[in-house]
């Protein structure tokens, strides 16, 4: 190989050596995470976290390769030194790019390796998901993600003199890179391909986009390592203007008027040095929110990127990287020169350097924090907002300290991340079980922050010693320590008291007769058992196969499709979907009397009976409110109607089946022994540490939960929302990580006890006006 | 031998070194057949230019004070003693010239100049 | 320039600049150049801060193109073979960038690289000469041992121009002193030295040659021990404050006064000069020496002194120029 080659390309891998080593020894070090948490838990989700991984880093290393090979030595002023020697340049930029590729196809296969050794040993308990993403298409488009980062972070660095300049600009032209692609690829699959010339064009079209990519960056190097050209001009120029050298003359600016206060000082100097990058970052953040909140516009539905949670993630990590690199932003301008020697030369005070510079940053953050809570709201997104925002600030927080902590500033850039990543890895085994968690990573920050005010002292004076790396260390892991920590508190200092007048009085309350099988409640019968001799004397109006016949709740499922027939016009459709909903509401109202008797599981009551009440009025309430109904079909179907609503059952014996059914569901309760536990059909008890703490907290939160219901009239309405113990806390008793947002609507406990009547009443107030009406 | 060059004092660097290698010889400190340093050597070692440095070798070796040994470089001529003695004798007398001008410009009378000469005469010859 | 001058610049010339012109936006650099330099010499270049020496040199390396004018190096035009000059020149710049995490043997193996064979065995002696230290990264030398470092990047190839950059501001003496022996090194054993400089002293010592550049334009082009002949610095007293001497003959570049005296900088002041100063002009006390070249070159530069217009003498008010 050419000598002169030789020697670049041992140049640039020793320049990236301590990024590489970063990345790898942190992929390592994740994975070990991992592996002990999937050990620990024994829960095959936590592959994902693998998969992630094997994602993230070979791009963190292609983010970080360009910066630190480019903008370093543009900043060093090496790349001048560079161009005296009579190195022909187009080795340089080669040499470069050969060594990112190398880094980046190293990280590649350290991590697939890893991925690798994970699968193998947990082959059996992979989800679905993954094998589709394991798949060749994918590792490719993985694979090509890579390398697009790389050389558009190539290019972006030879183009812009500043190493931050072209990171910032690199995330919204990467994300654009990114779904242009997507673009193309769905065009693409969604065109018939008759003779198969598609995907030989295909094949062409990526090799010579790659090409692109590849050589892309030799235009803006041109301009940076060869010689400057300026344009010719055709004669000798003009003469010389006359050079008047004006005498000093004093400017505003210093005279004694404007003395600023050192504050104000403090301020203008650090808001110069951090404007421009800071406002790049938080122009890309707002754009990429904005383009988030009109996502269904802009892509439209049909996309299954978008309304798969593959956006969110997207925006979520692009965001985190944002409010890290803004946390960066507080000290990197100082650090980049040594400028921060001006300062501390001149003995200026610690407290006032450390505010003046995270201000600004701080604010920015800020306003990230708010573009996700109001441009990100909508259903589905609410713990993703909240998760979000904790690991911006953490993020931050990170950023912060990195850029204090690095003598190397620019690295500082891609440590940061590494540290959120490591902080949130230290919390993985507790991800699973505890779906708050994450929000309390946040907490994280503080430590952080913390440790950066102490250390500012050290930083001014540039004298880090052993010491200062000891308690950095320190404060890092404390910021690991205080997330569980102070989340195990909170949940185990936040358990209801107990309530033992309470519990004395329910344990003595009578329970119905048959309410004996406590001790085998095997035998008891479920609504199925009891509904099927009361189905044999009252058939569904529907057409049923000849089994389902025996498995009530597929019958349950079929009438409640029942009941959602198109074609409302027609008039026997409208009425076997009045009798399916009158057919409910009678087992409804059978299966509140049996509880009442004890012949049938609270359960049942609860999770079932309730539920199918109200879709039944449901229904009733849309049919009869169907304006496309003409006046004629509606007076048929009226009598069905009130068929309907009067076989409903009562007031009283909703309300005193409702209250029975949690009794006696409470009192079943207190004699099971779990792990874990279950009240009404649902897990109590979550998590895996401390499982007698947890089981107490269960027994506390469903001794308050239940109570609260007790005591509250159903007169009065269904719960507000802001009725914090009769609503909140029911909730929160389910500490599983289900959560309860994208749990089936069917099966949690209804809490709108007044909800029946309530609808009872509008159906025959409409009916009434629409008889009036049409009159 | 030790040169002592001053950049700014007025006098050309080659002058200076003519002056100074012809002193030397007129003092004895450098003896007839002795070899200069050669022009790298000396400009190394001065720290100055190697054409002004062969300018004055060339003005010496003209002046018949140096000469070329084959082989070796150039030495002092073994007839340079005398030259150089009355070389020396010109530079104290250019010396005196000025001196005189500028003390009978300045005022001070024949007979003050003659006390002041035959004092100092004494007082340097014990 | 005399003849003599101009048949050696015909001859062989190591650098050759005609005509050129540079501006940055609203600056102007350089106007106007014309230089030829001659092979084996040391030629000092002159200049306040912001004259134009470094944006010549950038031309030179190749870091500029010129606006309009030609620029070559060795016989090379700069603009399209700057890769076949820089292969035969040295270039130290003032505030060298090196690679501060290598160690000097591991950049001067690295350089190596990029220059035919022989490099490392000189670059070594150099090394060995300057008395660098051998495992220390560059970030932790001093001033001193880096700029050695950078010389000797630029000579271990032997080049036949070395141009330097103000190499020597603020290094101590000791570091001084070795620069010079180098320089002078390299003009005795035939190649070229283009010192841009401030330390008029050294340049003094030195320079063969020396060119002062004013406002981007070349004020004087001359061999250093001909510019100091011409060139004298004429002292008078007079017996009276205010009374009026005239001016001797020549070129004055500066006239300055100082209670009693007056003192003049003029260029080739004839011999006879004294009988415009019979004892009725009011003048006692004249003299003549010779200017040091600091003197010069603050009387060419210093835009603040004056320099007296004599009206009936058209050849003294045109404006300064060079040698020629």
């Amino acid at each position: 190989m050419n000598v002169a080659l030789r020697h670049l390309l041992w140049k640039d891998t020793r320049m990236i050596a301590s990024l590489a080593t970063a990345i790898l020894v942190g992929t390592l070090v994740f994975q070990l995470m991992i592996w002990f948490t999937i050990w620990a838990n024994a829960s095959p989700s936590n592959i994902y976290y693998t998969i992630a991984l094997w994602i993230l880093m070979p791009n963190l290393m292609a983010l970080g390769v360009p910066p630190m090979l480019v903008g370093s030595e543009e900043e060093s002023g090496t790349l001048g030194w560079l161009r005296s020697l009579p190195v022909p340049w187009p080795l340089v930029v080669v040499s470069k790019s050969l060594v990112g590729v190398i880094a980046v196809g190293v990280s590649w296969v350290f991590s697939s390796l890893l991925l690798w050794m994970t699968i193998s040993v947990w082959e059996s308990v992979l989800p679905l998901t993954v094998e589709s993403m394991l798949q060749s298409d994918a590792i490719r488009g993985f694979a090509f993600f890579s390398l697009e980062l790389l050389f558009t972070g190539f290019f972006l660095a030879y183009l812009c003199r500043s190493p931050l300049r072209g990171l910032i600009i690199l995330v919204p032209t990467i994300v654009g890179l990114f779904y242009a692609m997507q673009w193309v690829e769905a065009w693409w699959d969604s065109h018939e391909d008759p003779h198969h010339l598609w995907s030989i064009g295909r094949v062409l079209i990526t090799i010579a986009y790659t090409a692109f990519l590849i050589l892309m960056p030799l235009l803006p190097a041109r301009r940076r390592l060869a010689r400057r050209r300026s344009r010719k001009s055709a004669g000798p120029p003009p003469g010389l203007a006359e050079r008047d050298d004006q005498p000093y003359a004093p400017s505003a600016m210093l005279g004694e008027a404007s003395r600023p206060a050192m504050w104000r000082a403090f301020l203008w100097q650090a808001w110069r040095q951090q404007s421009r990058p800071l406002i790049g970052l938080a122009i890309v953040a707002v754009l990429l929110m904005t383009a988030f909140w009109l996502r269904t516009f802009l892509f439209g539905l049909t996309r299954p990127w978008v309304s798969s949670d593959n956006m969110p993630l997207i925006v979520s990590v692009v965001l985190v990287l944002v409010c890290t690199w803004m946390g960066c932003l507080c000290f990197y301008p100082d650090s980049i020169s040594r400028r921060h020697f001006f300062l501390a030369d001149r003995g200026f005070p610690k407290r006032h350097v450390w505010w003046s510079r995270i201000v600004a940053p701080a604010l920015a953050m800020v306003l990230v924090l708010l573009l996700v809570h109001y441009l990100g709201a909508g259903f589905r997104t609410r713990p993703w907002q909240t998760i979000t925002r904790s690991c911006c600030l953490l993020g931050f927080a990170c950023g912060l300290l990195s850029s204090m902590w690095m003598s190397r500033s620019t690295l500082a850039f891609f440590v940061a991340p590494l540290l959120t990543l490591a902080i949130l890895f230290a919390s993985m085994p507790f991800l699973d079980h505890y779906s708050g968690y994450l929000s309390y990573v946040a907490l994280a920050a503080i430590p952080l922050v913390v440790a950066s005010w102490r250390m500012t002292g050290d930083w001014l004076k540039d004298a880090y010693r052993w010491t200062t790396q000891l308690r950095v260390s320190g404060y890092i892991l404390l910021a690991v320590l205080v997330v569980p920590t102070t989340f195990f508190v909170v949940r185990f200092g936040g358990m209801p008291r107990e309530l033992p007048e309470w519990r004395a009085e329910m344990m003595a309350k009578p329970m119905p007769k048959a309410f004996a099988w406590t001790s085998q409640p095997q035998s008891v019968p479920t609504i199925a058992g009891y509904l099927k001799p009361w189905l044999a004397t009252h058939p569904l109006p529907i057409e049923v196969d000849g089994n389902l016949v025996d498995s009530p709740l597929m019958l349950r499922t079929r009438t409640l499709e029942s009941l959602n027939l198109h074609g409302s016009n027609n008039t026997d459709a409208l009425l076997e979907s009045i009798q399916s909903a009158q057919r409910m509401l009678e087992w409804s109202k059978a299966a509140r009397l049996a509880v009442l008797d004890g012949a049938v599981r609270p359960t049942e009551v609860l999770l079932y009976a309730d539920p199918d009440e109200r879709a039944a009025l449901n229904t009733l309430y849309n049919r009869v409110l169907n304006l496309h109904v003409d006046a004629e079909t509606l007076a048929m179907v009226t009598p069905a109607i009130e068929d309907a609503l009067d076989a409903m059952a009562s007031e009283d014996l909703r309300e005193e089946s409702w209250r029975m059914a949690l009794a006696m569901e409470w009192r079943l309760y207190q004699s099971r022994r779990g792990p874990p536990k279950m009240f009404a059909g649902t897990y109590v008890d979550g998590g895996n540490y401390f499982p007698r703490l947890e089981r107490r907290r269960a027994d506390r939160n469903v001794d308050y939960a239940v109570h609260s219901l007790l005591s509250h009239r159903v007169d009065d309405g269904p719960p507000s929302s802001a009725d914090f113990y009769t609503f909140g806390v029911p909730v929160d008793i389910w500490g599983t990580g289900t959560d309860t947002y994208y749990g089936r609507y069917e099966d949690r406990i209804d809490f709108y006890v007044g909800l029946g009547p309530y609808y009872k009443a509008l159906i025959e107030q409409t009916l009434q006006c629409r008889r009036a009406s049409d009159r | 031998m030790f040169f002592s060059i001053d950049s700014a004092n007025g006098v050309p660097i080659y002058e200076q070194l003519i002056r100074q290698v012809k002193l030397a010889v007129a003092d004895g400190v450098l003896s007839g057949g002795q070899m200069v340093p050669s022009v790298r050597h000396l400009a190394n070692e001065l720290a100055i230019n190697p054409n002004t440095i062969q300018r004055a070798y060339q003005q010496l070796q003209a002046d018949r004070v140096l000469e070329v040994v084959r082989g070796r470089g150039l030495a002092v001529r073994r007839d340079a003693l005398d030259r150089c003695t009355k070389a020396r004798n010109t530079l104290v007398a250019n010396a005196l010239e000025r001196l005189l001008a500028d003390a009978l410009a300045g005022g001070m009378s024949a007979g003050e100049l003659r006390t002041l000469f035959e004092q100092e005469l004494q007082r340097q010859s014990q | 320039m005399n003849m003599a001058t101009q048949n050696m610049a015909a001859r062989n010339s190591v650098l050759s600049l005609k005509s050129v012109y540079k501006r940055f936006q609203q600056t102007v650099a350089l106007h106007d150049v014309s230089l030829d330099v001659p092979s084996g010499v040391v030629f000092a270049l002159l200049g306040e801060n912001g004259a134009g020496k470094s944006t010549l040199i950038k031309i030179l390396t190749g870091y500029e193109s010129a606006d309009y004018g030609h620029a070559s190096v060795l016989g090379r035009d700069c603009d399209f073979e700057s890769m076949e000059i820089r292969r035969k020149i040295g270039y130290v710049s003032d505030a060298p960038a090196l690679y501060e995490w290598m160690t000097p043997p591991e950049i001067g193996w690295f350089t190596s690289a990029f220059y035919p064979k022989g490099f490392l065995t000189r670059y070594q002696q150099l090394l060995a000469e300057f008395n660098v230290p051998a495992e220390t990264k560059i970030k932790n030398l001093s001033k001193g041992q880096r700029a050695k470092v950078a010389l000797a990047l630029a000579i271990g190839h032997d080049p036949e121009l070395l141009i330097l950059d103000e190499p020597t501001s603020g290094l101590d003496p000791m570091v001084r002193r070795q620069f010079l022996e180098s320089m002078v090194d390299r003009a005795a054993v035939g190649r070229t030295v283009l010192l841009s400089s401030h330390q008029i002293s050294e340049v003094e010592r030195v320079a063969d040659w020396v060119a002062i550049l004013h406002h981007g334009q070349l004020k004087v082009v001359a061999p250093l021990e001909e510019l100091k002949t011409e060139v004298q610095m004429v002292t008078a007293t007079v017996d009276s404050l205010g009374s009026v001497v005239p001016v001797p003959r020549g070129e004055v570049l500066t006239e300055v006064h100082t209670g009693r005296q007056i003192r003049w900088i003029v260029k080739n002041l004839p011999d006879d000069w004294r009988d415009d100063f019979p004892p009725s002009a009011g003048a006692t006390k004249l003299s003549a020496q010779r200017a040091t070249l600091e003197e010069i070159f603050i009387a060419i530069c210093d835009d603040r002194a004056t320099r007296p217009v004599v009206e009936d003498d058209a050849a003294l008010s045109r404006p300064l120029e060079a040698l020629s």
